[in-house]
C-alpha cells in the first residue's frame, strides 16, 4: 500500500504551498509524508514528536523530491529513524543542486522558448500543446521519482552520481542558450509588430546596450525601458524641433 | 475580467505552490491570456519581452520573487485586442514596473507560512499534533488567491495607465512606445550572451535560415 504511495506522490503536487525563508519546504515535506506516519500507526505525542523532527529544514527540487522522500520513509520503516532523517538530507541537497540547473536554467526556458517559437509558427494553440505535454512529463516524472526512490531506497543516490547526469545539465544549459537564439531569429523574422519607423537598428543597439549595463551594474532591468522610452521621446520632440 | 482572475489565480498557484507546471512562465500565462481576449500574436511578443527579461530573475536563493506571472495575464486583458503597439509598449513599461511591488505580496503569504510552521513545531513541543494540512492547503488556496487578485490589481493599473495615455501621449510618445515594444526582447540578450553564446548564435542561424527557407509566418 506505502510502496504505490498514491496519497504521498499527489501530494507532492503541492509541495512548495507553504514554502517559507525559514524551513523552506519543511512543512511540505512532513505533509507529504503524514500518510505514511498515519499508515505505521503514529498517533498523539508520538505523532507530534516525529513531526517535530520533520519541521527543521528541508529544501530540495519539487519535480525530484520523491526520489529523497521515498528512501528515507523506507529506511524509517525499517526502524533507522536517524539514518533515515541523514539520507533524506544528504539526496534533498544533491537532488536540490541538479535539478535547479537543469529544470530552472536547463529544462523550463528551454522548453518555453520552443513552445513559443512553435506559436510563432503554428498559432497560440501549440503553447497550450506544449504546457499540457510538460504538465503531464511533470506528473509521471514526480510518480516515477516517488516509485524509484521507494525500489532503490539508498541506493537512489546510484541514479544521481552517474557522470550522464552531469552531461545531461549542461546539454540543457546549452539547448536553452540554443533555443534562446532559435526563438528570437523566427520572432523578430516572422512574427515582430512593425518596425519602428526611423531608426530599427538604433533602438536595436540600445536594448541591448540597456541590457550589458543592467548586466553588469547589477541594476534592475525593469528601470532600463522606461528610461529608453523617455530618452526616444525626447530626441524625437529634439528632431522635430531642429 | 473572470477569466483572467481565474487565470491569474490559476498560473499564480502554479508558480508558487501547486504542480510548477509552467502554466506560470509569461511565455505562457502571456499567450494564454492574449488568445482569450483575441490579441495571440502580441501575447506572443509579450511573452518573449517577458520571458526572456525573467530570465535573469530566477527564483533561486535570497532574491525577492518579481510576479511576472500575473503581469503576464494582466497586460492582455488591460490593453485590448485592437491596441495600437504604443499601448502594448506603454503597458509592458507599467507591467515590468508593477511586478516587484505584486511580488511583494508572494513574500507576504511565504511570511504567514513561516508563522504557521512556527506554530507548528511550538505545537509538536507541547505534544500536540498540529493540523498541518489544513495549514498547509489554505496556503495553497491563499496563493490562487494572491494571483487572482494580483492580475485584476495589475489589469486595473495598466488599463487606467493606458486610457489616460491614450488622452494625453503626444506623437513622439507613441512612437518611442512602439518603438519600446518592438525591441523589449533584446534587453534579455545580453544575460543569454554572457554564456554558451555560440549555442545562442547556432539556434539564432537555424532559426533565420528556417524562416527564410519556409517562410514560416503564422
Amino acid at each position: 500500500m506505502v510502496t504505490k504511495g498514491g496519497h504521498i506522490a499527489w501530494r507532492l503536487w503541492f509541495l512548495q504551498a507553504s514554502w517559507n525563508r525559514e524551513g523552506m519546504q519543511s512543512m511540505g515535506m512532513a505533509v507529504c509524508a503524514l500518510p505514511w506516519a498515519r499508515r505505521r500507526g503514529l498517533r498523539g505525542a508520538e505523532l507530534a514528536g516525529w513531526l517535530r523532527a520533520r519541521l527543521d529544514y528541508a529544501n530540495t527540487n519539487p519535480y525530484l523530491a520523491g526520489l529523497a522522500l521515498a528512501p528515507a520513509l523506507r529506511l524509517s520503516e525499517e526502524g533507522d529513524e536517524t539514518g533515515a532523517r541523514r539520507l533524506e538530507t544528504t539526496l534533498s541537497r544533491v537532488l536540490g543542486a541538479v535539478g535547479d540547473a537543469l529544470f530552472w536554467e536547463g529544462l523550463r526556458p528551454a522548453w518555453a522558448l520552443l513552445t513559443l517559437t512553435a506559436a510563432f509558427v503554428l498559432g497560440p494553440w501549440a503553447v497550450l500543446a506544449g504546457w499540457l505535454v510538460f504538465a503531464g512529463a511533470m506528473g509521471l516524472l514526480r510518480q516515477w521519482c516517488w516509485s524509484q526512490g521507494w525500489q532503490r531506497g539508498g541506493r537512489v543516490i546510484e541514479l544521481v552520481d552517474r557522470p550522464v547526469v552531469g552531461r545531461v545539465v549542461e546539454a540543457s544549459a546549452s539547448v536553452a542558450a540554443a533555443a534562446a537564439g532559435l526563438t528570437m531569429a523566427v520572432g523578430y523574422l516572422a512574427a515582430s509588430p512593425p518596425l519602428p519607423s526611423m531608426g530599427a537598428l538604433a533602438w536595436g543597439a540600445a536594448a541591448l546596450a540597456c541590457g550589458l549595463l543592467a548586466l553588469k551594474r547589477r541594476w534592475p532591468v525593469e528601470w532600463f525601458l522606461p528610461a529608453l522610452a523617455l530618452a526616444g521621446w525626447l530626441l524625437s520632440h529634439l528632431r522635430s524641433g531642429i | 475580467m473572470i477569466a483572467a482572475a481565474l487565470l491569474g489565480g490559476a498560473a499564480g498557484a502554479d508558480r508558487t505552490a501547486v504542480g510548477q507546471t509552467m502554466l506560470a512562465h509569461p511565455a505562457i500565462a502571456a499567450v494564454l491570456s492574449a488568445w482569450v481576449v483575441g490579441a495571440p500574436r502580441e501575447g506572443m511578443w509579450l511573452g518573449l519581452a517577458l520571458g526572456l527579461i525573467a530570465l535573469a530573475w530566477l527564483p533561486m536563493g535570497e532574491e525577492r520573487p518579481r510576479d511576472t506571472t500575473s503581469v503576464a495575464v494582466a497586460v492582455p486583458v488591460a490593453v485590448g485586442a485592437s491596441a495600437p503597439p504604443w499601448q502594448w509598449g506603454l503597458a509592458l513599461l507599467v507591467a515590468l514596473l508593477l511586478a516587484r511591488p505584486l511580488g511583494l505580496a508572494i513574500d507576504g503569504v511565504r511570511a504567514l507560512a513561516l508563522r504557521y510552521l512556527r506554530r507548528a513545531r511550538a505545537a509538536c513541543e507541547r505534544g500536540e499534533t498540529p493540523s498541518l494540512e489544513r495549514g498547509h492547503f489554505g496556503l495553497a488556496a491563499l496563493h490562487f488567491l494572491r494571483g487572482a487578485a494580483a492580475t485584476v490589481l495589475a489589469a486595473v493599473v495598466i488599463g487606467a495607465v493606458v486610457t489616460v495615455a491614450e488622452r494625453g501621449v503626444d506623437e513622439a510618445a507613441r512612437y518611442s512606445l512602439g518603438a519600446v515594444w518592438w525591441a523589449a526582447p533584446l534587453v534579455g540578450i545580453p544575460r543569454l550572451l554572457r554564456r554558451r553564446r555560440w549555442w545562442w548564435a547556432a539556434g539564432a542561424a537555424v532559426g533565420a535560415a528556417g524562416v527564410w527557407l519556409g517562410g514560416a509566418r503564422w
